[in-house]
Order: C-alpha cells, then sequence, then structure tokens
C-alpha cells in the first residue's frame, strides 16, 4: 500500500508566516500546495441506469505555491515554512506526498487558515510599566515608579539614562522589578534576561550587580558579578521556568518581572558601584506540533 | 421479447441515451471479486477506520469540502485516501 493520511496539523504563527507542523498515519514525504484564491469547486455527476445523478466534487487549486517538508526522507511529523504569508490574511492548503520515493494516490483535505497575526521567532521584549519594587537609590532620568522608563531602549542609550546604587556610607545592595511587554507567544523555548551594565569605582573586580526575575511571587536572581567600567550586555537564559522547572507558559511569561539588582560596595579606602542602563527579555520561541 | 423472457426475477427497465433498456435486478457478487478489487479491501478497511483517528480539524475540512455534494466528510477521506489525486487538481 501506498497510501497516506493527515490525522493532524498544528500552526506557529509568526510576523513573516506560519509553520505547519502536520502528522500522517506513515512515515511518507510531503509537498503542501498553497494558494491565496479560493480553490474552485466543480461538482460532478454520476449515470446510474440511465439517471445523471450528483456526485461528488473536484477542487481547483490555482495560482499556487509548492512547499517541500524541511525533513530529509520519509517522516511521521513534517515541518513547513509557508512565507511570505501576510497577516489577517487567508490560505487554502492542501498536501500530496511520496512513499519510498514513490508518489502517493493520497491527497489530503483542502485546508482553509487565516494568519492572525504574531510576533517574530525571535522576539525582544522590554519594560513598559513600573513591577513589584522600585527600590535602587539614583537614576539619570525618571525617578521611581518609573525607573523602567530609563532601561527601556532598543537602542542601548548608554550614559542619556540609566539606574545606579549609591549610598553615602557602608554597603548596600537594591533591585528594581518592571512589568515587561508580552504577546502571543504560543510556545516558549527560552527566555533569555539581557541586561547592559557597568560599574564605577577604585576596585573593578568586586562584584557590584546581578540580574532578578519573578515568577510565581518568588524572585531569582545571578550570582553576584562585577561588571566591567564600560557598558556590557550580560545574558542569563532559561529553557525552563525556574519555579516549575517545566517549559514556560503563557500565563508565566505574562507575570513576569525583571529588572537589575546593583550594590555599593564599600571597604576601607575603596568603593565600587553599579549602573544599568538597558533590561529587557529576549524569547526564542518554539514550534508547536500535533501530539 | 425472447432475450426479455429469458430473465428471471425482478426486471429493471431504463433509458440509456435515449434507448430503452431491460436487465435483471443487479445482485451483489458476495466475497468473489475481482483481484483488482480485492486488492483494495485493505487500503479500504484502513481508510474507514482512520476517520476517529482525524483531529476535529482534519475533520472538519472534509466536512467543508463535502458540503452541498451527496458526499459525507467521512466518504470524502476515504476517497481522498484511497485513490484520488483528481480531486484536488492542481492547474498552472
Amino acid at each position: 500500500m501506498n497510501n497516506f493520511a493527515v490525522l493532524d496539523l498544528a500552526y506557529t504563527h509568526y510576523d513573516a508566516g506560519i509553520y505547519i507542523c502536520v502528522k500522517t498515519d506513515i512515515p511518507c514525504h510531503l509537498t503542501l500546495y498553497h494558494t491565496a484564491s479560493p480553490p474552485r469547486r466543480h461538482k460532478t455527476s454520476r449515470t446510474d441506469r440511465g439517471l445523471t445523478l450528483p456526485w461528488g466534487a473536484y477542487f481547483c487549486f490555482v495560482a499556487w505555491t509548492a512547499a517541500e517538508q524541511e525533513q530529509d526522507g520519509d517522516t511521521l511529523y513534517h515541518l513547513f515554512n509557508v512565507f511570505p504569508w501576510m497577516v489577517l490574511t487567508t490560505k487554502w492548503f492542501t498536501f500530496r506526498g511520496t512513499i519510498g520515493g514513490e508518489l502517493s494516490p493520497s491527497v489530503s483535505a483542502i485546508f482553509e487558515h487565516s494568519h492572525p497575526g504574531g510576533l517574530p521567532m525571535i522576539v525582544d521584549l522590554r519594560p513598559y510599566f513600573p513591577g513589584d519594587l522600585c527600590a535602587i537609590t539614583r537614576e539619570v532620568g525618571d525617578p521611581c515608579p518609573d525607573h523602567w522608563k530609563n532601561v527601556d531602549d532598543i537602542v542601548p542609550d548608554e550614559d542619556d539614562t540609566y539606574v545606579e546604587q549609591y549610598y553615602f556610607t557602608g554597603t548596600s545592595w537594591a533591585y528594581d522589578l518592571y512589568k515587561i511587554e508580552t504577546g502571543r507567544l504560543e510556545k516558549i523555548d527560552t527566555v533569555t534576561l539581557i541586561g547592559r551594565f557597568k560599574s564605577f569605582g577604585t576596585r573593578p573586580t568586586t562584584p557590584v550587580a546581578a540580574l532578578t526575575l519573578k515568577t510565581h511571587d518568588t524572585i531569582y536572581k545571578t550570582a553576584d558579578f562585577a561588571p566591567a567600567s564600560t557598558w556590557g550586555d550580560e545574558p542569563w537564559p532559561h529553557t525552563v521556568n525556574p519555579f516549575s522547572g517545566n517549559a514556560w507558559t503563557q500565563n508565566e511569561f505574562d507575570t513576569l518581572q525583571i529588572g537589575p539588582r546593583l550594590g555599593m560596595v564599600r571597604g576601607v579606602g575603596w568603593g565600587q558601584r553599579g549602573f544599568c542602563t538597558q533590561v529587557f527579555a529576549r524569547v526564542q520561541r518554539g514550534i508547536i506540533c500535533p501530539p | 421479447m425472447s432475450i426479455i423472457r429469458g430473465f428471471r426475477g425482478t426486471l429493471d427497465y431504463y433509458v440509456w441515451k435515449g434507448i430503452a433498456c431491460v436487465r435483471k435486478w443487479p445482485r451483489s457478487p458476495g466475497h468473489k471479486r475481482a483481484p483488482a478489487v480485492e486488492a483494495q479491501w485493505p487500503a479500504f478497511t484502513i481508510a474507514t477506520q482512520l476517520w476517529v483517528k482525524l483531529s476535529p480539524e482534519v475533520q472538519d475540512a472534509y466536512n467543508r469540502m463535502a458540503a452541498g455534494t451527496h458526499l459525507s466528510g467521512r466518504d470524502l477521506s476515504v476517497k481522498c485516501y484511497l485513490t484520488n489525486l483528481s480531486i484536488v487538481r492542481l492547474e498552472s
């Protein structure tokens, strides 16, 4: 036998197109045919003992484009990257395939799908609102509770706006938390917090900065580190939510708060303090496949 | 008339391309079928069993295709599985 059936499919929407992941009943190699023109339906009839009866229909795909599955050989799961697919437009598509290199007589149903919009597959999401804490003591720019405005740069503005930890005496640490933008992420592979820090003082090797996040009402932070005297990025990747130990969910990301933790550390005759000019979450989205 | 008298049982009268015709009422040939037909049986069995394994979205797609025809979505899924690249025709 040389037949296949499409059992299920799943969509991952991004700004320029859609990933379509298809599951079939047996391993095969599929090609997806898609068109922005509605397929034309032609009714067929059959003559039964002299009587012509309506029977079925066939469908004509016009102005179609073919996309071969991304995997090599015959597979159970088949991934297609259909682009460009403009947001809010509809496409119709169907699948044909080969099994062991031989064309199968099977064809799938005709599917119709509209692109509802989506974020890029790698997207940077930035602070947009105060979070639960605004405790860092100094800033160049907006004061608390609007410290987030000093670190929400798309292109880092370096010394134009930033937050800084400073206190007149002794050693002190403080942190801010900010709410960050979100969107329809569908499946999240990795969340990487990135902060842009520098330090100033007479003992540059002293740790005076860290990154923090709050999820499930719990605050996590990186080990304290010593930024250079010039601005530099510090990434903190998370393939799973640190509270649950499982992949990030949309709800977890929607309620995530992030921020810098900065220190002013003093010793006898020396001092060092930390600055932060930018913080954001870089999300690597995943591709959804049927179970 | 002698030919018609030779038929037994129920007769089927019909017109084909303007010609009046009569034949014996068709009977099922039972399980003795042509080898080519028998070769289709395993695939047909699988095709009919696959319907319940299809996701609701795939079933909906077949049902939409079958709307307005004398076929059900399930009928169409069997046809698409078994034979018919000609159901969906790619025109340039």
